[in-house]
């Protein structure tokens, strides 16, 4: 056990400044992939428009069609003018599929969190039909299909990315130190435990992404409950993405780690040559 | 100790460096393999040292067959032999670190470690050059922390690849005089390959000559 720590360290202290950027990128390129991961793991799909669903800062507010012209107007005005309110549109009654209806309003609110509020508001307002509000009272934060699209092509892209630059990375390591490599040979030392402080190194690449993917997942969680967003994400969700992000993380590493054992096949670590 | 016969050696372009090699080496003697280049010396060695795989014949080194023991049985075995390769380079460390190394990384702790590797450098006359960097050593000092390499584990049997080469006159004289010194030690048996000729301080119990692949005594 001492050999494999005394190894580790003597591994450590070989990075130089080529293998230790190539390193450095393989763990950005590895935490990328996990945050693409943990988005598409945690992110609702957001409804399509096109089938009749809102998005998330989006309302419709049916107006009574017994209100005149003129009330209309003044309760758009009225609307208007709310802080939660970024922008409001009214469509005429013959642009509107309901029935009995004296036309509507679009309501875009300020941000995800004050839907909820907003539509409270919009329910208890004279010459307010009825209110259609995004699926779980809004608030909610969701991914496009062409998000999820995006997110994906990022996945595949970071992972690739992760094993290239790791592989290279590992290269130019194990290439700094093929002289110790080559005497461990001649001396008779297991491979094993060449093979195990190599495969340990890319297992703490893998850690160290995940310790940063948690962080950053606890953070996105803290910046959605000051938001009056907590509702979105549960923490027990957030919980349980970052852990199977961490399990995804070592297992990677751990691929990393075989990739840069792999290169001591090559005749550069013969101990005869 | 060893015990070589009916060895045979052909490399993957079709060259038999080695053919039908007998040689026998008792325990704890001193034996010089003296042969022109590319003659196959650091092979033997190779093969000797379980290095590398035998292809034809049998090697017995410390009664086991090399050529049938298992991988770990073979590292086991290496662990047992000392070898100073070929133009030997030194690690980029300090000379002390140098033996360190090989020490931690076969498993003794630190104190062990320490231990081994101040008697071998006291064995070979570096213990003054303990902290200078490897790399900057002259040629005999190189050769001088390989052999403290080779015999910091105390090891049965000690092969020695050209330890002459590249050295002047004075400084081949230094080094057979230190061979001398561990011969009378008298506790590993030593297989010396060199190109020749042998320094006059050069202490023998025989030597042999390999030449187109056969080994035979001179």
């Amino acid at each position: 056990m001492s050999a494999f720590f005394f190894l580790l360290r003597e591994l450590l202290g070989a990075i130089r400044v080529r293998s230790a950027i190539l390193l450095a990128s393989a763990l950005l390129a590895l935490v990328f992939f996990l945050a693409c991961f943990a988005a598409l793991f945690l992110l609702p799909e957001a409804p399509a428009l096109s089938t009749g669903g809102l998005g998330a800062t989006e309302l419709v507010a049916y107006v009574s069609p017994r209100l005149s012209p003129t009330a209309i107007n003044s309760l758009f005005l009225r609307l208007q003018e709310r802080p939660d309110v970024q922008s409001i549109r009214y469509s005429l009654p013959e642009q509107v599929t309901s029935d009995k209806t004296g036309g509507s309003f679009v309501i875009y609110a300020r941000s995800p969190g004050s839907v909820a509020e907003l539509a409270a508001a919009l329910r208890a307002t004279d010459g307010i039909a009825s209110v259609q509000a995004p699926a779980g009272g809004g608030g909610v934060l969701a991914l496009s299909k062409t998000w999820r699209l995006v997110l994906l092509c990022g996945l595949v892209v970071c992972a690739l990315a992760a094993l290239v630059l790791a592989r290279e990375g590992f290269r130019a390591l194990l290439y700094a130190f093929r002289h110790e490599v080559r005497l461990m040979r001649l001396s008779g030392v297991s491979e094993c435990t060449l093979l195990a402080a190599i495969e340990a190194m890319g297992l703490l690449i893998g850690l160290l992404a995940g310790i940063l993917l948690v962080v950053g997942l606890a953070l996105f969680g803290m910046s959605l409950s000051g938001d009056g967003q907590a509702g979105t994400m549960a923490p027990s969700r957030l919980l349980a993405v970052g852990g199977v992000s961490v399990a995804l993380s070592l297992l990677l590493g751990g691929l990393l780690g075989l990739l840069g054992a792999a290169h001591l096949a090559s005749n550069r670590f013969s101990p005869m040559s | 100790m060893i015990q070589v016969s009916e060895l045979s050696f052909v490399t993957d372009d079709g060259i038999r460096v080695l053919e039908d090699v007998h040689l026998h080496v008792d325990a704890r003697e001193t034996v010089v393999l003296v042969g022109p280049a590319s003659a196959g010396k650091t092979l033997l060695l190779g093969l000797l040292g379980a290095v590398v795989s035998p292809q034809r014949g049998q090697i017995l080194v410390h009664g086991r067959n090399v050529a049938r023991l298992s991988r770990e049985r073979a590292l086991e075995l290496r662990r047992r032999i000392g070898f100073l390769p070929q133009a030997y380079t030194p690690l980029p460390r300090s000379v002390f670190d140098n033996l360190l190394f090989k020490l931690r990384v076969l498993g003794d702790d630190r104190d062990e470690a320490e231990e081994k590797a101040l008697l071998a450098l006291e064995m070979v006359g570096l213990m003054r050059e303990r902290g200078t960097d490897a790399e900057d050593l002259p040629p005999v000092e190189r050769v001088r922390l390989g052999l403290a390499l080779a015999l910091c584990h105390a090891p049965l049997l000690l092969l020695l690849d050209e330890p002459f080469d590249g050295l002047d006159p004075d400084e081949q004289e230094a080094v057979a005089a230190l061979l001398a010194k561990i011969r009378d030690g008298g506790r590993s048996t030593m297989v010396v390959a060199t190109r020749g000729p042998l320094p006059r301080a050069a202490a023998t119990d025989r030597t042999f000559l390999l030449c187109d692949g056969k080994v035979s005594p001179l």
